[in-house]
């Protein structure tokens, strides 16, 4: 057709075509608009961004500087308060007997160096009864005394030179190490006649790659075989959508997919010998679906939040066997 | 730092600087200048070229990125459009000849303005980009018979439209 000759000439036109902009050209323009992007401008850019598609984000974030701010302005107002911040009187917490203790036992620290001379002569008598608490007015007072002597004569006993052999023992005819005697080692595991455990992995929306890559690690050590068309999507830094093909030796044939999920949840039970026995998972939901054996086929699709087609929960497993 | 990004960026772009650049030219035709929609994909791929796992990957990272720039556009000139496809079927009807050399692309980007969005596109990252039907449903996440269906109806619609276009001007001239 004369048409579809003239398309494919077309065609072959625009892939041969030399391009109007050089590489030149458009790396400059690019390396200059850079340091406007990563300056000032970017900042500009990532204020109106911040703005326009976040405003949860932007409130949440100043409501946080603003909590921040509050705490740290009332928290130097109140540095001064802090030698005493509970209602609660120094005399109700200082013993009666303290203060004559520190006058006796540190000549230095006396009633005379830590008062005013204004009120040395005479207030100091009233200050003392006024510190003893009513509920002790008869408490005689007690002088901690400092046992020194007791003290001392408990000395730790000299410590004894520690000596150590460093010298090997040759063997007299040989000169050579002594050989040690051989010991059987047993290398058989314990036979645990029934061992069962079970194991979770959880990843949310906002793990990263890694933790992807983790899961995909986890499930090939699980035994499990992924299939190469399992795949993930990350939107906006989060992952919005996961589709894992699994399979196993034992017939498993399962597709588990699931878009904008807050989590997903894989739990395994290990069998005897530590082998995985069935499976289970949640994404959103509260509980977990019924153990999945690993000779099922199926598939399972799960449709989370308002921007996805499809309704949540789509349920299709068929359990073969 | 930043300047080792950018030279990683650049000797990643330089390869396939060509390509880009004709799809960019084919796909934006009408739409936005095509050199702004090279400069803000480049920009943007370069903020976000940490989200690139795979440098063999870096033409359909940028043309998925200059793909959701142009779409935003898109939104945004709506109601230009209106004006831009009557002025284009104009344009294609006053076209001196479109087999001239000079003129052969730029009468093939005026021809495939006229067809659906996603058959445009799927058929420029075929014919022009030169990328894998899977590539391309990976671009336009959708499947590979999709795409293929794409390709098929694009190549019948744009035959229809260059059969018209090829009467019209053997009518106007006798």
């Amino acid at each position: 057709m004369k048409e579809d000759k003239l398309l494919d000439n077309l065609w072959e036109a625009a892939r041969e075509e030399n391009p109007q902009a050089s590489y030149e050209e458009v790396a400059k323009k690019f390396q200059a608009a850079l340091p406007i992007a990563a300056g000032a401008g970017g900042m500009a850019w990532f204020g109106k961004y911040l703005s326009l598609n976040n405003i949860v984000l932007v409130s949440s974030l100043s409501l946080v500087t603003l909590a921040t701010w509050w705490s740290l302005s009332s928290h130097s107002n109140t540095s001064s308060n802090r030698v005493n911040p509970l209602p609660v009187k120094n005399e109700e917490i200082i013993p009666p007997v303290a203060l004559d203790t520190v006058e006796q036992s540190n000549p230095l620290i006396s009633s005379d160096t830590l008062r005013s001379p204004e009120i040395q002569d005479q207030q100091v008598p009233e200050i003392k009864e006024a510190l003893v608490p009513a509920q002790y007015p008869d408490t005689p007072s007690q002088e901690l005394v400092l046992l020194e002597e007791e003290i001392l004569a408990e000395q730790t006993p000299p410590r004894q030179e520690l000596k150590i052999d460093s010298h090997a023992v040759l063997e007299p005819e040989s000169g050579e190490l002594p050989k040690l005697p051989k010991v059987e080692l047993d290398h058989t595991l314990p036979k645990w006649t029934h061992y069962q455990s079970d194991f979770t992995f959880v990843i949310t929306k906002n793990d990263g790659e890694a933790k992807v890559q983790e899961l995909f690690k986890q499930l090939w050590d699980w035994g499990f075989l992924l299939h190469t068309k399992s795949k993930y999507r990350f939107h906006k830094s989060q992952l919005s959508y996961l589709f894992l093909w699994l399979k196993h030796e034992n017939g498993l044939d399962f597709k588990l997919k699931g878009e904008g999920f807050e989590r997903l949840e894989l739990h395994v039970r290990l069998g005897s010998q530590g082998l995985v026995e069935t499976f289970s998972y949640r994404f959103n939901q509260e509980e977990f679906t019924k153990d999945i054996p690993l000779n099922c086929v199926g598939y399972k699709t799960y449709s989370y939040g308002p921007g996805f087609r499809g309704m949540s929960g789509k349920t299709s497993i068929n359990i073969e066997n | 730092m930043s300047q080792k990004k950018q030279q990683q960026f650049l000797a990643l772009y330089q390869p396939v600087h060509e390509r880009f650049e004709r799809f960019c030219r084919a796909r934006a035709y009408a739409d936005m200048p095509y050199e702004d929609l090279i400069h803000e994909s480049l920009l943007i791929a370069y903020e976000k070229l940490e989200n690139l796992r795979n440098p063999t990957a870096f033409l359909s990272f940028l043309i998925g990125i200059s793909i959701r720039v142009l779409s935003n556009a898109h939104k945004k000139n709506k109601r230009m459009q209106w004006v831009d496809h009557e002025t284009i079927l104009n344009q294609i009807a006053g076209q001196e000849d479109p087999m001239e050399q000079q003129n052969n692309v730029r009468f093939l980007h005026q021809v495939l303005k006229q067809l659906p969005e996603a058959q445009r596109e799927a058929l420029i990252l075929f014919e022009i980009t030169g990328f894998h039907i899977k590539e391309i449903a990976e671009i336009q996440q959708s499947s590979e018979s999709a795409v293929k269906q794409r390709l098929a109806r694009g190549r019948k619609a744009l035959a229809r439209i260059v059969k018209n276009e090829l009467s019209l001007k053997s009518e106007e001239k006798p």
